[in-house]
């Protein structure tokens, strides 16, 4: 609101008891602003980028994706996909489906090699060895890069059973190692405050939030370095998502998290980095805020803005 | 797809242009209402000020509204932080000039001031400051937004030289102390509503290009 006129008496008050903006100080007063009248004017304005956050190309990859190209027979369905991914930080891969980011995923843990027909070109590598190292045995692999999908999929097995399940197929015996690693593992993904009191009930009489936390519980209590989620949260609530979310955030202090997600907002909620796959293209890669704040591709700001896909 | 949105935004958009053009019609009342010392029009100013008001008040309704139900991202985020920032801008822009249209109703009842100390010029200089922000906005036209950010400190020596050629005026004849006062104030608004217009320009070049070019970032 304006101030008044200038009144009558000409009290001096009226003058000086304006708002900052137009204060105008006859008594040579305090000016601590850049809009005082005595001072000189100043420089002229240089421009910078508004922050936008790290570069990609500071990355030191923990999950490197070289050159890589995928095919189920004789349809190729990923394009030399270049991708470096941080470790203990969230990665997503976003895109429309039939983009390829699912196949992408799986490939990390060489899910893809159940299925008939498929080959790749390129490397994928973890801690710097190739996932396709001869050396390197697939069930190893997938202890060290654990996967939780889109639907729950808790075998119908009592809770403490599903989360050691893993641990006894790798001949773990031990009562007390598999207590403590039910126990760190329902905590950590903060589902034990809600279980420990019926640890051997049947895993499917949770809820669907629940259940999506226990396997979580599972993927994690091999200790894996890499955490893939395939549409962690499609089928849960908004509170059973926040959970998930919350827990993402948590869980990116000891692992590197790969997350693909159709909501962008979910993306931009919980990722470090943001992908985004067209076509089985990757056609940008940057810091999540970059990629929703000012998205170098017209492809990128179009998709996210829900102007096509 | 999302047409829906798309036509929110272009509402919103909408109606910062026409709040910017009322505000750009008060501003220029104003300085026209001072030169030919017209009563009747500064009065006009005073009078329409409200219509500002109530776009300030519809523009954040509706453009809270868009980023609680719509979270909208990259350009259209920017495009609704742009004009929100703009509105409040604008309108303070167009509480200037009331001050001003105020102001010039005061000058009304005082003997008039032997020189303007170029005040003119400065509301020239304003004026055309507010214009090329608002045109840069509406024109998607980023060089002159920069243009304007190299104008600011032309409006900072006016209003310098005003107060100083006021305070000899006012030491040597105090008779013209309520009008010199008056005057001064006038040169604040005006340099308040350059800096206002700068702020605009600032948020138009975030707006197309992302990059920060407030207080002299370097």
């Amino acid at each position: 609101m304006p101030e008044a006129p200038f009144n009558q008496e000409g009290n001096m008050e009226s003058v000086l008891d304006q708002n900052e903006e137009s204060s105008v100080d006859l008594q040579g007063g305090n000016r601590d602003n850049s809009t005082s009248m005595t001072e000189k004017p100043t420089e002229t304005p240089k421009s910078k980028a508004a922050d936008s956050g790290p570069s990609p190309d500071k990355i030191k990859p923990f999950i490197q994706v070289t050159n890589y190209n995928f095919f189920y027979g004789s349809s190729q369905v990923l394009f030399d996909v270049n991708l470096p991914m941080p470790e203990r930080q969230v990665t997503a891969i976003i895109g429309p489906s039939g983009c390829g980011k699912s196949t992408l995923l799986r490939n990390i843990n060489r899910m893809n090699d159940l299925m008939d027909n498929v080959r790749h070109e390129g490397d994928i590598r973890i801690m710097n060895q190739s996932i396709y190292d001869p050396e390197l045995e697939v069930t190893e692999l997938r202890k060290r890069v654990g996967m939780v999908f889109q639907k729950s999929n808790p075998f119908p097995k009592s809770i403490y059973e599903n989360v050691v399940y893993s641990l006894r197929v790798n001949g773990v015996k031990n009562k007390g190692l598999l207590d403590e690693a039910v126990e760190g593992s329902l905590k950590a993904s903060a589902l034990w405050d809600e279980v420990k009191d019926r640890l051997q009930e049947n895993a499917l009489g949770l809820s669907g939030g629940q259940m999506q936390r226990l396997c979580i519980a599972r993927a994690i209590a091999n200790k894996p370095q890499v955490l893939l989620m395939d549409e962690p949260c499609s089928a849960l609530d908004p509170l059973a998502t926040a959970k998930i979310e919350e827990l993402i955030y948590q869980l990116k202090e000891q692992y590197t998290i790969v997350i693909v997600t159709h909501n962008m907002q979910q993306a931009a909620r919980v990722s470090d980095w943001t992908s985004f796959f067209y076509l089985g293209k990757l056609i940008e890669f940057d810091n999540t805020k970059k990629i929703f704040m000012s998205p170098n591709k017209k492809q990128t700001e179009d998709y996210i803005t829900g102007r096509f896909g | 797809m999302m047409r829906h949105f798309q036509e929110e935004l272009k509402e919103l958009r909408q109606k910062i242009l026409q709040m910017g053009f009322a505000a750009e019609e008060a501003v220029e009342k104003a300085i026209d209402g001072y030169r030919d010392r017209n009563g009747s029009l500064v009065r006009s100013v005073i009078e329409n000020e409200n219509i500002v008001n109530q776009f300030e008040i519809d523009i954040d309704a509706l453009g809270h509204r868009l980023l609680a139900l719509e979270h909208p991202v990259a350009s259209d985020l920017r495009l609704v932080i742009t004009i929100l920032k703009m509105n409040s801008d604008i309108e303070r822009i167009a509480d200037h000039a009331e001050n001003i249209a105020k102001r010039t109703l005061t000058l009304l009842e005082e003997p008039t001031l032997p020189t303007d100390f170029n005040i003119l010029k400065m509301a020239g200089l304003t004026l055309e400051m507010f214009n090329t922000a608002f045109d840069s906005f509406l024109k998607n036209d980023t060089k002159a937004a920069k243009i304007i950010l190299t104008r600011d400190n032309e409006v900072d020596q006016f209003k310098y030289d005003i107060i100083n050629g006021i305070e000899g005026l006012i030491e040597t004849q105090p008779t013209f102390a309520r009008a010199g006062m008056n005057l001064a104030m006038i040169a604040s608004d005006l340099e308040r509503i350059a800096d206002l217009a700068s702020n605009i320009a600032e948020d138009v070049v975030y707006f197309h290009q992302a990059k920060e070019v407030r207080h002299h970032s370097a």
